[in-house]
């Protein structure tokens, strides 16, 4: 395992916030706390999906598995996920205003050609839980299509749940850090041992264009992130050097070597539309923070049981 | 020729074709040819006639209507393909004959008769669907690409393959050991000939070289063989001097070989049968073979000779003419054989050999069995004579003898529905058994395939010898190399490449013209007449088995013949075969008959597209790519992909792939599950299977092979991110993980269709019907059922619970009959065939939700399989540093040993595909270095050159030390699901008389532990496992064994008391634990009288 | 068919508790905890946390197998703690990492 970092304080830091997107960097922890704040954000913050359909008239072309499939991965807006219950903890049978939001989806064709169903003809069977609905910010999503005389009934049930359940209460399409890139560039060498050319072949050599060359055509670290650690650079400077005269002198020592910070995360969270990326996050935290406590509660007990 | 290559249409258009010929000009034919069934009554009979001749004059087919509806009611008269499909009935049309019948050579009465309903291939003219277009196709429920050239019998979809025979019309020199076994004095070589008449007849004749260098002509006549000396039927056939004789085949060539002193014994045999002239030579034939043809009393032998001479020896030809200059080439070709002047030829090359269409082998079928009703109208009529007298004259007699006696439609049926032939004749065919295969509708791929599957005849599976499995140079182009199963069927169960057509409709020309343009490229003609001798220099031309001249210039000849067929004034796919070099009979050998290969390639002179066959392709040179030319070529490939099949064709990269693999994904491909068609609700298949969420391939050829024929619109498979690494041990030996919340999202989702007919005659009987009373009505309810009986559909079917209730108005009880699957299933559709008054069926169709778990079989188009061995978590999964989590993960040892790089260049491709949006090109063959041109996009996207990654683990979150290939790949689920096999018993049914667990999955039997199992656990010493398995689970019973005298038979319990005696000896029985089946050896054994006993120690 | 029941993902197995203990027989200061109903997620951070400390001489865990919904952390340590101590330790001190992140982390939210 990696080295371990305990002089430096945890610390976080929001680089950017989008609608559906978050970065942020994450310091002076190692690599399993990442891990588990993305494993958390991925499987365990829930969010509420359509979990229970009920199909009372189908006469499209779609058979019922398949509409109740598509409209369960439909992404419901669960900011107020924290108002309702998993289903396995409510105390009611069945379902109820605590761990459910009814939905009803009545369609019928009667004009003619083609007709889209989509998230939008989703309506509320009750009062409560409008803060639950389909995200549209994007535009409404596709459920199926009817031709004319078909008809589509069907309730179904939005419920919380997690991604570790099933995939369509997981309230990210993406989460993921990376380590941060270190590079070092030889700046003496570069400019002593290469010629211009040779620089500029260091810096094509990188497929995602981390580098440039400034006006004094030396090379300058300009997109540091985008970095993915392929080595092209790295690789490419040992064989300017091998291949030049310079190679009986200093083999061994490269003039761009790339590095990775190994308490530094870059975190990137992209949002399904469910909630947004920064409760995400926050919510990832109170999660990990609850289940540690669980434990640590039932430990106290164990101690006296020998 | 139709113009080739644009659509799907084109692969069943062969079927269709021959088809249609079959039914309209072929039946034409048959009415011609005919024989007329005459009747001869004894001379002092009453019937008051002495010969009556009866015949068709005209056969017509229909087309398929239902039977006329009932009055006032408008119903659709037409009878649809669906409609059969759905109510498992048979397609087919009425065949109207027009009979003749003569009396005493007097005037002829005419009457039609019905012989029955004649199975009708879809699509073709007699087909409702033949000229619909996708529109009205629709309506009528068929598929938006209903394709045709397939028969439905009983609801099934029928193809009679196409089976590879001899070619026809052209002699062929063989040498086989097996020819020395006809007889004294016959030698191994023979020429042999296969000769096809205009009502696709086929008769072969061999010519057999004997040890002294005489000549014996062999034919089948009703199905036994008549051997008669070549000078005799030369002499039937033209009356002609020895001398002429002489000299005709010896052809003044006196010097090198021994022709001229194996002519002489072959004159010598006539003289010493003392036959001279051309009727004692048919006399003479004729008294051979009466005993056999059995011909009329008033027939001469010269006249039954005669018509042995028409109707069995060269019947592609009617001129004695053209027979005998063919027998005369045929002996020349047989002597140069036996000098060793000419390499023998093989039946087993394509060059020799053609395909046997669907429509031919159905016209042979019904000629015979048309045969077969007149000869059985005659034994009755000769039976009845004597009983009926005078009556028979009488028209409508015949007419009611005929119609009870033609039942040609269930002959034609039963043929379609077996695939056995039964037959009189044996039709010339080496097989009565598999003439016909069911067009499964697995996958749009398997679906294609049936149609271009070429069969060697089920003769040669049993044969040890692999010379015919070979795959030879002279199949190039006409079948796929790669496109043959392996095991059993291999090399023997071919493809049709890409472009070979069959030929199989009449070319339009006129046999005079083609010979005019022969004679007018410096052809010498061939004397009708006059006995013309041409030296030995001049080549012989010869059109469809018959000398048409000969040519001193074959080159020139050849290639001027040649521009004329790219003229098109003769026809386009006439095969030119110029046999050039010795060891070949030379010769200019031209066919225009139906059944023969022909494909595509263009001709470098002209830059025109010239259609070759396997014969002629064989003597020209064929440059496969331009930088292949050489001086002498003469033609060029049109595309290197030509000699692929369809299928192969969509193998992407697969010239990167070790040839097996490809081998391996043309079978997996046909049994992939994936979109097999687009209108379920009108299919009533035994089994369907749907892949939910199919997609295109992103990587796919787009070559026009696999564009043509519609591969785009019926998918089967989806494209997953796949990556190459070895990750939780869950992908050894070949298994792979497929990431959870990808499942989750549909990925391999699919559905299974299955149709289960309930066939309620025999309960109508018993007065049960639909629901009428209001108590039945109420029960339904209680049942889960609707109150008409039936459940919803899209109700769930589980084990045992009811599916339908009936009702009995009589007793007014009700029967409830149950779901059997133990599979859970949803109600897809519910169907009523026939009313209550006639038939009374109901359909049920399931749909079994087949999402994949663990254990089901997925393969890339590499012929890379593998089971899905776990769910893996997503959150589990590697990721990339842009968060991408692999669907599937495989081991990288995979690829050492299958060398299989089309799959790694198809990851890349896939990855540039999916990154740009664009589907990428995959056709095998490409000039270009594609690891370097997706390599280099890949770069350009900001990926690594050749596509891997740095990952992170998804546990750890640390990162992996190794960079992982991650691509796109395009992923099959294959239709072998653990659903459908899983097995597994604690106790259950057992065999009565051994009492040992019965065998078979769907009996809920056992899995047999076997020798080299318990072989396997003697060798562990497992010995409780043993007794567990073979006693205890098995057959494990108690009984008596009598102390004294052994015997387990013996011993009764003492009533009242607990205790046993032996029956036998009174001696004290002790119960012991044995196997069932010991019990019952010993009961056999003493059947025998013999006694078994037992020692103990007890 | 063949999967694991999906309730297995949050349920206890009968007559188990959340966490439970095992004492190692063979060695002094060492014994296994059992955390069901939890995976990698907080596996490995309790492992790393565990190594952090010096008193911790081993410090291991394990998901026994992926159709099991449970760990196992092995701990040894040197005496002057017991595994107990070492697991609450490090238990709290991972939740003041995490709470002081996510203080951190909604403060920076509300501001943007």
């Amino acid at each position: 395992m990696s080295e371990v970092y305990r002089g430096r304080a945890p610390n976080i830091e929001i680089n950017k916030i989008t609608r559906e997107k978050i970065k942020f960097t994450l310091s002076g922890v190692d690599s399993s706390v990442a891990n588990s704040l993305r494993r958390v954000m991925i499987a365990e913050v829930p969010t509420m999906a359509i979990d229970v359909v009920h199909i009372h008239t189908n006469t499209s072309s779609l058979h019922d598995e398949f509409i109740a499939h598509r409209l369960g991965l439909i992404p419901l807006i669960s900011e107020n996920q924290d108002n309702y219950d998993f289903p396995r903890d409510c105390k009611c049978t069945g379902h109820c205003e605590h761990c459910a939001v009814q939905f009803r989806l009545k369609v019928k064709n009667q004009e003619g050609g083609v007709l889209d169903v989509t998230s939008r003809d989703l309506r509320h069977l009750s009062q409560q839980g409008n803060d639950v609905r389909p995200a549209d910010s994007d535009g409404p999503i596709l459920i199926l299509k009817l031709r004319k005389n078909q008809e589509i009934d069907i309730t179904c049930n939005a419920r919380k749940g997690i991604g570790k359940e099933h995939a369509k209460w997981s309230p990210v399409a993406t989460a993921v850090f990376k380590y941060t890139p270190d590079i070092y560039l030889n700046q003496q060498r570069l400019e002593s041992q290469f010629t211009a050319e040779e620089r500029k072949e260091i810096v094509n050599s990188c497929p995602v264009g981390v580098y440039k060359l400034n006006e004094e055509s030396n090379i300058e670290v300009v997109k540091l992130n985008k970095c993915m650690f392929c080595e092209e650079c790295m690789r490419k400077g040992e064989m300017i050097i091998t291949r030049s005269a310079s190679a009986l002198l200093n083999v061994h020592d490269n003039v761009v070597r790339v590095s990775q910070l190994k308490d530094r995360f870059i975190f990137k969270v992209e949002s399904s539309g469910a909630l947004k990326p920064e409760s995400i996050v926050s919510k990832a935290f109170t999660i990990l923070t609850k289940k540690l406590d669980d434990i640590k509660q039932l430990i106290p007990p164990l101690i006296n049981t020998r | 020729m139709r113009k080739h290559g644009r659509s799907a249409q084109d692969i069943t258009q062969t079927h269709i074709d021959s088809f249609d010929y079959a039914m309209t000009e072929g039946l034409l034919h048959l009415c011609e040819r005919l024989l007329p069934c005459e009747i001869e009554f004894p001379e002092n009979s009453d019937v008051g006639m002495r010969v009556c001749k009866i015949w068709f004059e005209n056969l017509h087919l229909g087309r398929p209507y239902k039977a006329p509806p009932t009055e006032g009611i408008q119903k659709e008269p037409r009878l649809f393909p669906t409609e059969c499909r759905l109510s498992d009935s048979s397609y087919a049309a009425p065949l109207v004959a027009q009979v003749a019948w003569q009396i005493d050579n007097l005037s002829i009465d005419r009457f039609k008769v019905n012989l029955g309903n004649v199975p009708v291939m879809v699509k073709s003219e007699f087909c409702h669907l033949s000229k619909m277009n996708q529109e009205e196709l629709i309506k009528l429920g068929e598929d938006i690409q209903e394709l045709g050239g397939y028969f439905i019998v009983n609801g099934v979809e029928k193809i009679i393959r196409l089976l590879i025979i001899q070619k026809q019309n052209y002699p062929l020199a063989i040498v086989r050991g097996a020819f020395t076994n006809r007889g004294k004095m016959y030698t191994q070589f023979a020429v042999v000939i296969r000769c096809v008449r205009d009502d696709l007849f086929t008769q072969s004749v061999t010519v057999h070289y004997l040890t002294d260098g005489d000549c014996n002509v062999r034919f089948i006549l009703r199905r036994g063989e008549v051997f008669i000396p070549a000078i005799i039927i030369l002499k039937c056939l033209k009356d002609i001097t020895d001398l002429d004789l002489y000299n005709r085949l010896v052809r003044g060539s006196y010097s090198s070989n021994q022709t001229y002193s194996r002519v002489e014994v072959l004159i010598r045999t006539a003289a010493k049968l003392a036959i001279f002239t051309r009727e004692s030579a048919l006399k003479y034939l004729g008294s051979r073979v009466r005993k056999i043809m059995n011909p009329p009393s008033y027939m001469a032998d010269e006249q039954v000779g005669e018509l042995v001479l028409r109707e069995h020896v060269f019947v592609h030809t009617d001129n004695d003419n053209d027979k005998f200059n063919l027998l005369v080439l045929m002996i020349e070709k047989l002597y140069a054989l036996a000098e060793n002047e000419i390499s023998p030829e093989s039946a087993d090359v394509l060059s020799s050999q053609e395909f046997l269409l669907p429509g031919h082998l159905y016209l042979n079928i019904m000629k015979e069995n048309l045969e077969n009703t007149l000869e059985s109208v005659k034994v009755r009529i000769l039976k009845e004579a004597p009983k009926q007298g005078i009556k028979i004259r009488d028209k409508t007699y015949i007419q009611k003898i005929l119609e009870q006696h033609a039942n040609i439609g269930k002959k034609l049926e039963y043929f379609l529905a077996t695939g056995n032939l039964i037959s009189r004749t044996g039709l010339d065919l080496m097989q009565a058994a598999g003439f016909t295969i069911i067009a499964e509708k697995i996958n749009y791929a398997r679906y294609l395939s049936h149609f271009q599957s070429v069969h060697r005849g089920s003769y040669f599976i049993e044969m040890k010898i692999s010379s015919v499995r070979k795959l030879l140079p002279e199949s190039w182009g006409f079948l796929c190399p790669v496109h043959t199963p392996d095991g059993a069927p291999c090399g023997l169960l071919n493809h049709l490449s890409s472009t070979c057509v069959p030929v199989s409709k009449n070319l339009e020309f006129n046999k005079k013209e083609v010979i005019d343009v022969c004679h007018s490229l410096g052809m010498r003609l061939m004397s009708r007449e006059e006995i013309t001798i041409f030296p030995v220099e001049y080549i012989p031309v010869m059109l469809d088995g018959c000398i048409i001249g000969y040519t001193n210039e074959p080159e020139e000849f050849e290639k001027k013949l040649r521009l004329e067929k790219i003229r098109e004034t003769i026809p386009r796919t006439m095969e030119i075969a110029y046999l050039s070099r010795k060891p070949l009979f030379l010769g200019i050998f031209l066919a225009t008959t139906q059944g023969r290969l022909v494909r595509p390639v263009r001709h470098i002179e002209t830059g025109e597209k010239d259609w070759i066959g396997p014969l002629e392709q064989l003597n020209l040179s064929i440059a496969c790519l331009p930088k292949d030319r050489k001086p002498e070529t003469s033609h060029e490939e049109f595309s290197p992909l030509n000699m692929l099949s369809i299928l192969a064709c969509t193998t992407p990269f697969s010239d990167h792939n070790q040839s097996p693999r490809n081998m391996y994904q043309c079978q997996m491909a046909k049994q992939t599950m994936g979109t097999p068609l687009y209108n379920y609700q009108f299919r009533n298949d035994n089994k369907l299977y749907r892949l939910t969420m199919p997609q295109k391939p992103l990587v796919s050829s787009k070559c026009r092979q696999v564009r043509r024929n519609g591969f785009e619109k019926y998918p089967s498979g989806t494209n997953a991110v796949v990556a190459v690494i070895s990750y939780t041990g869950y992908d050894m030996e070949d298994a792979m993980i497929v990431n959870k919340s990808a499942y989750e999202r549909g990925f391999g989702h699919g559905i299974v269709y299955k149709a289960n007919i309930r066939d309620l005659n025999t309960t109508k009987k018993e007065n049960f019907s639909w629901i009428q009373s209001e108590a039945a009505k109420k029960e339904a309810t209680e049942k889960g059922l609707d109150t008409d009986g039936l459940p919803f559909v899209g109700q769930n079917g589980i084990s045992q619970q009811p599916e339908l209730l009936l009702f009995n108005g009589v007793t007014s009880s009700n029967k409830t009959f149950s779901y059997k699957d133990m599979e859970k299933s949803t109600y897809d559709d519910i169907k009523i065939i026939g009313t209550d008054t006639r038939e009374f069926k109901v359909n049920f169709k399931y749909r079994f939700q087949r999402n994949p778990i663990i254990g089901d079989k997925f393969s890339s188009r590499h012929g890379q399989k593998g089971v899905l061995s776990v769910l893996w978590p997503q959150e589990d999964m590697p990721f990339t540093e842009e968060g991408l989590t692999p669907d599937v993960i495989i081991n990288p040892h995979a690829f050492p040993s299958r060398m299989t790089i089309g799959m790694l260049i198809e990851s890349m491709a896939g990855k540039v595909g999916a990154i740009k949006g664009e589907f990428q090109e995959a056709a095998p063959f490409q000039e270009k270095d594609k690891v370097d041109y997706f390599g280099k996009q890949l770069l350009e996207a900001g990926y690594s050159y050749y596509g891997s990654e740095t990952m992170y683990s998804g546990i750890f979150g640390t990162e992996m030390k190794a960079e992982i290939f991650l691509g796109v790949v395009y992923y099959q689920r294959l239709r072998h699901m653990v659903a459908d096999k899983y097995q597994a018993r604690s106790t259950g049914p057992v065999d009565i008389l051994t009492h040992q667990p019965v065998k078979g999955r769907k009996r809920h039997g056992g899995i047999r532990l076997g020798e080299m199992e318990r072989d396997s656990l003697l060798g562990h010493g497992a010995s409780f496992l043993l007794y567990d398995r073979l006693m205890k689970c098995s057959d494990y019973s108690e009984g008596y064994l009598c102390k004294k005298c052994g015997s387990i038979l013996g011993c009764y319990l003492v009533k009242g008391k607990e205790k046993a005696v032996c029956h036998a000896c009174q001696g004290e029985g002790v119960k012991v634990a044995l196997p069932y089946v010991l019990r019952y050896l010993s009961n056999e054994l003493a059947a025998m009288n013999i006694k078994l006993g037992f020692k103990h120690t007890l | 068919m063949n999967a694991p029941e999906l309730h297995e993902l949050f349920t206890l197995p009968q007559g188990k508790n959340k966490v439970e203990y095992e004492e190692d027989s063979r060695i002094e200061f060492a014994g296994t905890f059992t955390v069901h109903l939890e995976d990698h997620t907080l596996g490995n951070i309790i492992r790393m946390q565990l190594l952090q400390d010096d008193r911790v001489r081993f410090a291991g865990y394990k998901a026994p197998h992926p159709l099991e919904q449970r760990i196992q952390v092995k701990i040894q340590t040197d005496g002057q703690i017991s595994p107990h101590e070492a697991l609450m330790n490090s238990l709290e001190s991972l939740k003041i990492t995490f709470k002081g992140l996510q203080d951190q982390f909604e403060k920076q939210a509300k501001s943007i």
